[in-house]
């Protein structure tokens, strides 16, 4: 991989976004949002669906505008999309016309100057082959499977060794094994970078074992409610040894009730909702008695 | 058709013909039938259609109504005659020149409106009010403007191809996935390169949608320009066999018109499988 660099350094200040005024009353989505990443830092945001996770995301990327407040990418505020940006997009997004190579490649398009031919095409493969599509290289998107086109899409942000890493739930198509190789190799390309990321999920499993911080929010309208430091050690490589630790145990279902808590808010009620646990990819079995 | 009725399976895409290819997979038993009837099915169609036609042709005076073998005995006539040949070409001539201008002129404008909604806004009456006209009652507008020669018959060709393709282009363009945009904007794609790169490849499929529709209108336009305007080509035969009543004549240059669009819809076709391989998924639900 290429020299470390410092990842960028995210700022949000009492971020406020509201959607178009049709029908009336304008829709809030977010409403003072705060939230700050510092460099190399890898943060999740967990809520219920609709809470607005991938409006706050947008914002930081600079894909959409913010209607109140701040944010600053290494103390410049976002006008545009920032320097040296990795976005994994919620539906995958990759071009039907582009075979998955060439889409990959389009990852490197700003920083093509500065990068020969052959250093390009190494780049490339070495993410195919981390993402495990070599074989299907020369395939069109229409020819993949929903989950491949998803690590395809991965692999287009990861090429570049962005300094911002931005993740729609990235993962949310795979298949249990692949899922939790992909989580694995992405443990490990953090680990060994610098990169900042913002990682978007609805699996508590999966925001314990990667982050360093978990953001919850909650919704109507979203912002973020509390954020909750995961102090176990790192490097944490393996999702194996991470399933019977103890303390994982604890964040995950301390995380896990803040988003219930939430819901049960929302739905008027204390009645718990079965599907909700299930979404939240934790068997009721699992949940320790605290 | 120019369109067959199989469509063969798409292993020319795949770089990994060995990695389970589904298709060939299920091709046995039922399917293969099933396959089998598809291909003869049209055959038989148009063998009995020409019986009928033969027995039917028989009974009725050959100036209603020619029989497909004297059509034939007429078509071979013009060829070997030496009449049908530059007829042939002087109609290939005008729809090419006619129809390659519609698809510049349409692709350029269409591709505009649907970028910028400004521009839109501006051509839209004008594209709605002549893709409703019947544009061949322009024809005498045309003869003041163009003459009688070449220039007008390729005008009316273009103005009747034009606005499917302008249509058809603007909506392509228009509805490009905004997450399609969000990519280039996050990859730094210039805003050239979002229009050449991610805007006009994701209007492919309508484009060709509406060259297909704008094939159509061409031909009738260069038709109706043939014979009203100039009295020369196809239409120009067709016109002087049907004064002449020698209805068989008439019917073998018609046939040709056909001919002409059929050759014209297969490149078409060919064009877009070769350059474009990526739109061919379109049909894979049709068994
Ligand atoms: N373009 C838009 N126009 C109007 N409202 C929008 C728009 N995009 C999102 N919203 C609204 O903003 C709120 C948050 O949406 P957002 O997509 O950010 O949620 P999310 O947390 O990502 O949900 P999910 O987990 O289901 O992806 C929703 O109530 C949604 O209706
Ligand atoms: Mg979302």
């Amino acid at each position: 991989m290429t020299a470390v660099r410092a990842g960028a350094a995210i700022d949000v200040a009492a971020v406020g976004k509201r959607y178009g005024q049709r029908r009336g009353s304008a829709n809030v989505a977010l409403r003072d949002v705060n939230l700050s990443v510092q460099s190399g830092e890898f943060v999740s945001l967990v809520g219920a669906s609709g809470c607005g996770k991938t409006s706050l995301i947008r914002m930081i990327g600079g894909l959409a505008p913010y209607s109140t407040g701040s944010i600053t990418i290494d103390g410049d505020p976002v006008r545009g999309v920032p320097k040296r940006l990795g976005f994994v997009f919620q539906d995958a997004a990759l071009m039907p016309w582009r075979s998955v190579r060439e889409n990959v490649a389009m990852g490197l398009n700003e920083i093509s100057k500065s990068l020969s031919k052959s250093d390009a095409r190494s780049r490339v493969h070495e993410q195919l082959e981390l993402v495990g599509l070599t074989k299907f290289a020369d395939y069109y998107p229409r020819q993949l499977s929903g989950g491949m086109k998803q690590r395809a899409g991965l692999a287009r942000a990861l090429v570049s060794a962005p300094s911002l890493l931005l993740m729609d739930e990235p993962f949310g198509a795979l298949d249990a094994f692949t899922r939790l190789r992909l989580q694995e190799e992405l443990a490990l390309i953090v680990s060994e970078s610098n990169t900042t990321t913002v990682f978007v999920t609805h699996d508590v499993d999966e925001a314990v074992f990667l982050s360093d911080r978990i953001a919850v929010m909650s919704a109507s309208p979203g912002t973020v409610k509390e954020v909750v430091t995961v102090d176990l050690p790192r490097p944490r490589l393996r999702r194996q040894g991470l399933l019977d630790n103890r303390r994982a145990a604890e964040l995950r279902d301390h995380v896990l009730r803040l988003v219930m808590e939430d819901q049960d808010h929302q739905h008027g009620s204390g009645d718990q909702d079965p599907d909700s646990v299930g979404s939240n990819g934790v068997r009721a079995d699992e949940v320790p008695t605290a | 058709m120019a369109h067959p009725t199989i469509e063969k399976p798409q292993a020319a895409a795949a770089a990994e013909p060995s990695s389970g290819d589904w298709e060939t997979a299920g091709k046995s038993g039922r399917g293969d039938l099933l396959r089998k009837v598809a291909v003869v099915l049209p055959i038989v169609s148009v063998v009995l259609f020409l019986l009928i036609w033969q027995v039917v042709g028989g009974h009725i005076d050959p100036i209603l109504l020619a029989t497909p073998v004297n059509v034939a005995k007429a078509f071979w006539d013009l060829l070997t005659s030496g009449e049908l040949g530059p007829a042939f070409a002087t109609a290939m001539g005008d729809l090419a020149t006619g129809y390659l201008l519609a698809i510049v002129v349409g692709i350029a404008v269409g591709v505009l409106m649907g970028r910028s909604p400004i521009v839109e806004r501006i051509l839209n009456p004008y594209v709605n009010f002549f893709q409703a006209t019947p544009l061949i009652a322009l024809v005498p507008l045309v003869v003041i403007w163009f003459g009688v020669g070449f220039e007008a018959r390729v005008a009316v060709t273009f103005m009747l191809a034009l606005w499917s393709i302008i249509i058809n282009t603007a909506t392509g363009v228009k509805e490009t996935p905004a997450s399609l945009i969000d990519v280039g904007r996050v990859y730094k794609f210039s805003r050239w390169r979002v229009i050449t790169g991610v805007s006009i490849p994701n209007a492919v499929p309508n484009i060709f949608a509406g060259l297909r529709i704008a094939l159509g209108k061409a031909l009738i336009g260069m038709v109706i320009a043939q014979m009203e305007i100039s009295v020369t080509g196809l239409g120009g035969l067709i016109v002087n066999y049907g004064n002449a009543f020698k209805t068989a004549y008439l019917l073998a240059a018609v046939c040709t018109a056909s001919l002409v669009g059929v050759i014209a819809a297969a490149i078409l076709e060919v064009i877009r499988r070769f350059a474009f391989p990526w739109t061919q998924g379109e049909d894979l639900g049709r068994w």
